[in-house]
């Protein structure tokens, strides 16, 4: 009698889910073909091999991070300028910002003008410190100047003056936890200096600038300065007033990673000031192959 | 996610997910919380390792967050998230193959994410309990995916049949086929440590 007839049959006859005639037909089958017979004992073994699994739970520091993840990306998603109407309200995007012509000639000029005369050489010298803890670094104060004409262009949004607080860049060994993190940002002068003195409109002209400036300083310190840029891109991306002003390549619990901070306005507060720091630690090695899947850990500081 | 829904489950994940559509973050909590555990073992069957597993899981959640909008409620909610699951896994195992180099290594102890993780027990809750637990965990992992998606989701995740080729878009009698084929290939790679199982 042909296998093929029962062979279908095999798996729910070794699981026990026949029964009546059928469940004869193939047992009688089974006790004459050798060819069968072999089958069933290997389906009986495996049968036995997968019920030695015991369910998985995923681990609880993995939810409480996964859940950090999750709620950061659902809050960045939504718009982060509700306490900001009428003359912001259009920028409240990156398309918006991006289909505005004039915003964005501004926010070229602003770059090239910078690029071209402004603090490179500052970067170089001061914002890059090797070795040390973040809240040490000392940020020098005149960085980024606008000019007149480009005030002029869109005086609503450029802020008054000069940009007057340089990103810092660093190179770190050290190897960050959570604790350590959150300290280290709580000291941080930048922090402080921003948090006093920058607005979101500063967050939304600068953020670019910043964003290139300090993907400078990362390869002038012999550092993947593209998947800084890459990493503040995305971040950014669901949440375009959010301006990068520190990134350290250093290791968090062993693990090479790039620290970003980030300054944005409180998300209840009237206050346009960028009092709201948001840190994200990504693993440059993972973003190369998925973004969501590199980042090790947020921190958001009000 | 697995057994056919009882109507109160299913009725309390459709008033989530019509929150979550919302924008309710804390009915996609609900709903992570609901389902994180089933996603998880899914994800390490499929991967083979913890990091592996929780990477996976981060990026099946951050799609359900993101498209939670367009689910139409055709399929129940544990249907769909089952096929965002595949999808995403199948993408992670292709890029692994691709970059194996970026990912974990098959047997990696995994990464302490956080200060006194592992020594907390957190981690090593998943770590494979026996020897003979880890020798099957291996020999799923020598199986061909098109042989270990049908037999993990039928197998292990409790999925009938017919929900399983519903899943993979395949005709019944071609899941059954491939999850026998599945198990007799699982047998004959675990044959040398049969005396495990006696």
């Amino acid at each position: 009698m042909s296998c093929r007839r029962f062979r279908k049959s095999l798996i729910e006859y070794v699981d026990g889910e026949l029964s009546g005639e059928r469940k004869d037909a193939v047992r009688e089958h089974v006790d004459s073909c050798e060819t069968c017979k072999a089958a069933v004992e290997k389906l009986e073994f495996s049968a036995s091999a997968l019920s030695s699994l015991d369910a998985v739970k995923m681990p609880e520091p993995s939810a409480q991070r996964i859940a950090i993840v999750l709620r950061t990306s659902a809050d960045s998603a939504r718009p982060a300028l509700h306490s900001v109407t009428g003359r912001l309200g259009f920028f409240t995007s990156v398309r918006g910002l991006a289909t505005t012509g004039v915003a964005a000639a501004l926010i070229i000029g602003l770059a090239i003008l910078v690029i071209t005369f402004g603090g490179s050489g500052q970067v170089g010298q001061k914002g890059l410190a090797t070795g040390s803890m973040p809240g040490s670094t000392t940020t020098p104060a005149t960085a980024f100047s606008t000019s007149p004409g480009q005030q002029k262009t869109n005086p609503d949004l450029v802020p008054d003056g000069i940009a007057t607080i340089m990103p810092a860049v660093k190179v770190t060994n050290t190897n960050y936890d959570d604790t350590a993190l959150r300290n280290t940002f709580e000291n941080l002068d930048i922090k402080k200096q921003i948090a006093a003195n920058y607005t979101m409109a500063h967050a939304i002209n600068y953020c670019d600038l910043y964003k290139r400036k300090m993907a400078d300083m990362m390869v002038d310190a012999g550092q993947d300065g593209a998947m800084l840029e890459a990493m503040i891109t995305y971040i950014e991306s669901s949440e375009p007033v959010l301006l990068p002003y520190y990134a350290e390549s250093a290791n968090y619990t062993g693990v090479h990673v790039y620290i970003i901070g980030l300054a944005g306005p409180r998300r209840t507060a009237k206050s346009e000031k960028l009092t709201r720091t948001e840190v994200w630690v990504m693993n440059p090695a993972k973003f190369a192959v998925n973004p969501d899947s590199s980042i090790v850990y947020f921190l958001e500081q009000k | 996610m697995g057994e056919p829904q009882q109507n109160g489950r299913k009725g309390n994940d459709d008033a989530l997910v019509a929150r979550a559509q919302d924008g309710d973050l804390a009915a996609l909590e609900q709903l992570f919380n609901t389902y994180r555990n089933q996603v998880f073992s899914l994800a390490y069957r499929m991967t083979g390792n913890v990091s592996d597993a929780e990477d996976l899981c981060q990026e099946i959640f951050l799609q359900v967050m993101r498209k939670v909008s367009s689910f139409q409620g055709r399929s129940s909610f544990s249907t769909w998230l089952y096929r965002v699951s595949m999808n995403r896994s199948r993408d992670y195992l292709r890029r692994k193959k691709r970059s194996p180099e970026l990912l974990s290594q098959e047997g990696d102890p995994p990464e302490p994410r956080e200060p006194g993780a592992v020594n907390a027990g957190g981690l090593e809750n998943v770590a494979i309990a026996s020897e003979a637990q880890r020798l099957v965990q291996t020999a799923l992992m020598e199986l061909p995916l098109s042989l270990r998606e049908p037999l993990v989701l039928h197998e292990l995740e409790g999925l009938q049949y017919h929900e399983v080729a519903s899943l993979l878009r395949l005709p019944v009698g071609t899941v059954k086929s491939r999850i026998f084929r599945a198990r007799i290939k699982l047998a004959e790679v675990l044959e040398p440590h049969k005396e495990q199982w006696r």
